[in-house]
């Protein structure tokens, strides 16, 4: 557990170094909030509590594609050559992509609650 | 003494075979080079050694003491790859620090470990640098320093040293060395005869099959001729005419011709007598380990 959240914490830094990955980060909760305030029969429905499903579902997207991304750079080999292979990185990208997905959620959240 | 043995090990990617056939034993402590042309199969032999890929025939195990095993792997070999194992967006400093905190390293000596590796790697000034902004000869230092900072039994070490510079390549060896006085072993890929003739033993790959293992002036005793060369050559044919002279393959290296000969003596006295006018100098020497390699691919 502790190799994991050795990983999590150099993996969210190198998100936060990774300009593609923090426009898109950015970019997602103010997508969602933008359309619900747009959209006021969604804001006013049940559709609304979709959109959390759906950030988390574009974070995971983004954590998957920096692992396609790190396979191809050989970052990936680099940590099965180490004893944190296998269960930490998997556990390491969960915790990521948990993380992520709670800050977008929560940034969405404040955003729809200034908004109306 | 511990030994790493490999057993009738083969490798199949695709539909063919990358490696066939390998048997022989890596003792502990020692400098172990793997050498080959590029795609003999160096690599995937050492990614089998290290655990990151397993065999489709044979084993891989570790003698020792309690027994063969095979679950070794990964605990106690680290390897430096040939494409770099770092995270392109950190800097050199942060991979170190990174990678040495997922190996069971006491947290009390992590940073003088650090500063070592990078000073003995030449790695000082750009230790801030994001390693996606370093060069691959820097790439490379970096790589090896991740490999060496694990504090294994076994390094490896593919295809890097080579691409180090020559102040740097020269302390990583003094370090080799050190570090196998302590029994720690060391196996190097390499497609270099210069590195390959520092190594205690090598096994020698060719098209995925081993042609040699053994101490590197076996190999070269194995081949007896000497090579005559023949330099400042003002006649383009001059390469037609020894070729039909004394009936041999002749290559060009470096803008001279080199052909490998049984008589030296009488065979240096014949090209001055025949070409000499064409020709501007002539010497014999003794074959070096890319001769040898060449000789193998050749028959």
């Amino acid at each position: 557990m502790a190799r994991a959240v050795i990983i999590a914490y150099w993996e969210l830094i190198r998100i936060r170094r990774c300009k593609h990955s923090m426009s898109f980060l950015m970019l997602v909760p103010f997508l969602c909030a933008g359309i619900c305030i747009l959209l006021p029969q969604i804001h006013s429905s049940p559709t609304i509590k979709l959109f959390p499903a759906l950030i988390v579902f574009l974070t995971f997207g983004l954590i998957h594609v920096k692992s396609i991304y790190d396979r191809s750079s050989g970052f990936a080999a680099g940590l099965d050559s180490t004893p944190a292979a296998g269960v930490s990185v998997v556990s390491a990208k969960f915790l990521c992509g948990l993380l992520l997905s709670v800050i977008q959620i929560a940034v969405f959240r404040v955003i729809i609650l200034i908004a109306s | 003494m511990n030994s790493i043995a490999l057993d009738d090990v083969g490798k199949r990617i695709g539909h063919s075979w990358a490696l066939r056939e390998i048997t022989f034993e890596i003792n502990q402590g020692e400098n172990f080079g793997v050498f080959g042309r590029a795609g003999s199969g160096k690599s995937t032999l050492l990614r089998l050694i290290s655990g990151l890929d397993h065999p489709t025939t044979g084993t891989v195990v570790l003698h020792s003491s309690g027994g063969d095993d095979s679950s070794w792997l990964d605990a106690q070999t680290s390897m430096a790859l040939q494409t770099p194992g770092l995270a392109p967006e950190l800097t050199v400093a942060e991979n170190l620090k990174m990678f040495a905190s997922l190996w069971p390293i006491p947290r009390k000596g992590r940073v003088s470990r650090i500063a070592m590796y990078l000073e003995l790697l030449g790695l000082v000034n750009v230790r801030n640098k994001q390693v996606r902004d370093l060069s691959p000869g820097m790439k490379a230092a970096a790589e090896v320093a991740r490999a060496l900072i694990s504090n294994t039994d076994i390094i490896v070490i593919d295809g890097l040293i080579e691409q180090l510079d020559r102040p740097t390549r020269r302390r990583l060896w003094e370090y080799i060395l050190a570090r196998r006085r302590q029994n720690t072993t060391f196996i190097i890929g390499t497609a270099s005869a210069d590195e390959a003739a520092l190594c205690d033993r090598l096994a020698v790959l060719s098209d995925g099959r081993l042609v040699f293992v053994g101490k590197p002036d076996d190999l070269m005793n194995a081949v007896q001729n000497e090579i005559l060369v023949v330099e400042s050559i003002h006649n383009p044919l001059i390469k037609s005419k020894l070729r039909d002279r004394f009936g041999t393959a002749v290559t060009e290296r470096s803008g001279a011709l080199e052909f490998r000969t049984n008589h030296p003596d009488a065979d240096v006295a014949h090209v001055l007598a025949e070409i000499g006018s064409d020709v501007g100098c002539v010497y014999l020497r003794q074959p070096t380990l890319d001769d040898v390699l060449d000789r193998i691919e050749g028959d």
